[in-house]
């Protein structure tokens, strides 16, 4: 008798367990199937591993420093988000990911990233193999085109790119893609709800 | 008698040319009223270091009846000046090269962020927020309009193309 009652606590208590662990989940957005773990080269020429940044929230963005519109107007955004997580905002890094292998050494990098000072970014580099993996781990997407009357000695070409943020949870799970037309509120809100 | 009807056409041929001179003078205020193209806000976002380009961005008003079409660019500021328009093909947003930018008849065309813009390489000057950059559009009829770009720092050209504004906090800059 004494035991067939241990055995209900137990199940009574296994059960509610369950149910606690899986009314904490139900706020959490789902895990989206994309991402994984990365080793690139950061703005020092140092190796970088995504997996160094478990506990905090990342937004992995893909660019390149001479875009004329697109990157400097989703950095910006990026600024007024991290102003609008106030203290939070220490939980969260950024990767600007260069998918301009030729042209973005690590120390342009670190220079373009000096104008982003609110964004706790780190800048990232690597071989077009590399990038092309972590481009592929996203479903992320890049198009280097020549600029016209350009010849290929002046350097100068267009980068087309994906421009969405994705947004990781402090266990490296992908739960957010912002679009590019996403609003600051929208990725604040996104973004405290993984905090 | 001769001589009257003589004055009367006199006086009446002076009066048609006097309406013909007030009408030809009416109608060069209204034209000079009506330019061919008003452009306003007229900005440039601040150069990122260590990049030497920006974009130029306006909003370009027709108050004709006649379609126009910028057809190209010039400006004293930069090595070249180009018209673009960042467009989103599939999962991937492109810089398209225009050779023409059509302004409707009374009507207008933005260029912002995400959308049409001018862009200046090789920057031939430093600048910061609230220097300027001079440009020349050229009209498919071949007038041109001259512009004066202010350049934003960066915290008031965050604005994206879904309209959203930016925090008044600055963005600090070395």
């Amino acid at each position: 008798m004494s035991q067939l009652r241990r055995r209900t606590w137990i199940i009574a208590f296994l059960s509610l367990s369950a149910l606690l662990a899986a009314g904490c989940g139900a706020g959490k957005p789902p895990i989206l199937n994309i991402g994984g773990d990365f080793t690139l080269t950061d703005q020092n020429g140092m190796p970088f591993q995504l997996s160094s940044l478990r506990g905090n929230v990342v937004l992995v963005f893909f660019g390149y420093t001479s875009c004329p519109d697109a990157c400097p107007t989703t950095m910006s955004k990026l600024a007024s988000v991290y102003r609008s997580l106030g203290a939070d905002a220490s939980r969260v890094k950024t990767l600007y990911i260069s998918v301009d292998t030729q042209r973005d050494t690590p120390p342009v990098l670190k220079e373009y990233l000096t104008n982003f000072k609110t964004v706790d970014a780190v800048g990232l580099t690597g071989t077009v193999p590399q990038i092309d993996k972590v481009t592929g781990l996203f479903g992320a997407q890049y198009e280097i085109t020549p600029m016209p009357g350009m010849p290929a000695s002046h350097n100068m070409y267009n980068v087309a790119h994906t421009t969405s943020v994705y947004a990781l949870d402090s266990e490296g799970k992908t739960r957010f893609v912002f679009d590019y037309d996403a609003t600051v509120a929208q990725m604040t809100e996104g973004i405290r709800e993984i905090l | 008698m001769n001589i009257h009807k003589s004055q009367g056409r006199l006086a009446n041929s002076i009066w048609s040319l006097v309406a013909v001179v007030c009408f030809a003078i009416l109608s060069a205020a209204a034209h000079a009223q009506t330019p061919e193209l008003i452009v306003k806000e007229a900005w440039a976002r601040v150069p990122l270091a260590p990049q030497n380009n920006t974009a130029v961005y306006m909003m370009i008003d027709n108050p004709t009846a006649t379609a126009k079409a910028i057809v190209a660019v010039s400006t004293p500021d930069a090595g070249s000046s180009d018209l673009h328009e960042m467009r989103t093909e599939g999962k991937m947003m492109k810089m398209i090269p225009l050779k023409s930018l059509p302004v409707p008849a009374k009507g207008s065309v933005e260029l912002k962020p995400g959308g049409f813009h001018i862009m200046c390489n090789d920057l031939k000057k430093t600048l910061k927020p609230g220097d300027t950059i001079n440009l020349v559009l050229k009209l498919d009829d071949g007038k041109t309009i001259p512009v004066t770009a202010t350049v934003r720092a960066l915290e008031d050209s965050s604005a994206p193309a879904s309209g959203e504004h930016s925090m008044p906090m600055p963005e600090h800059h070395q």
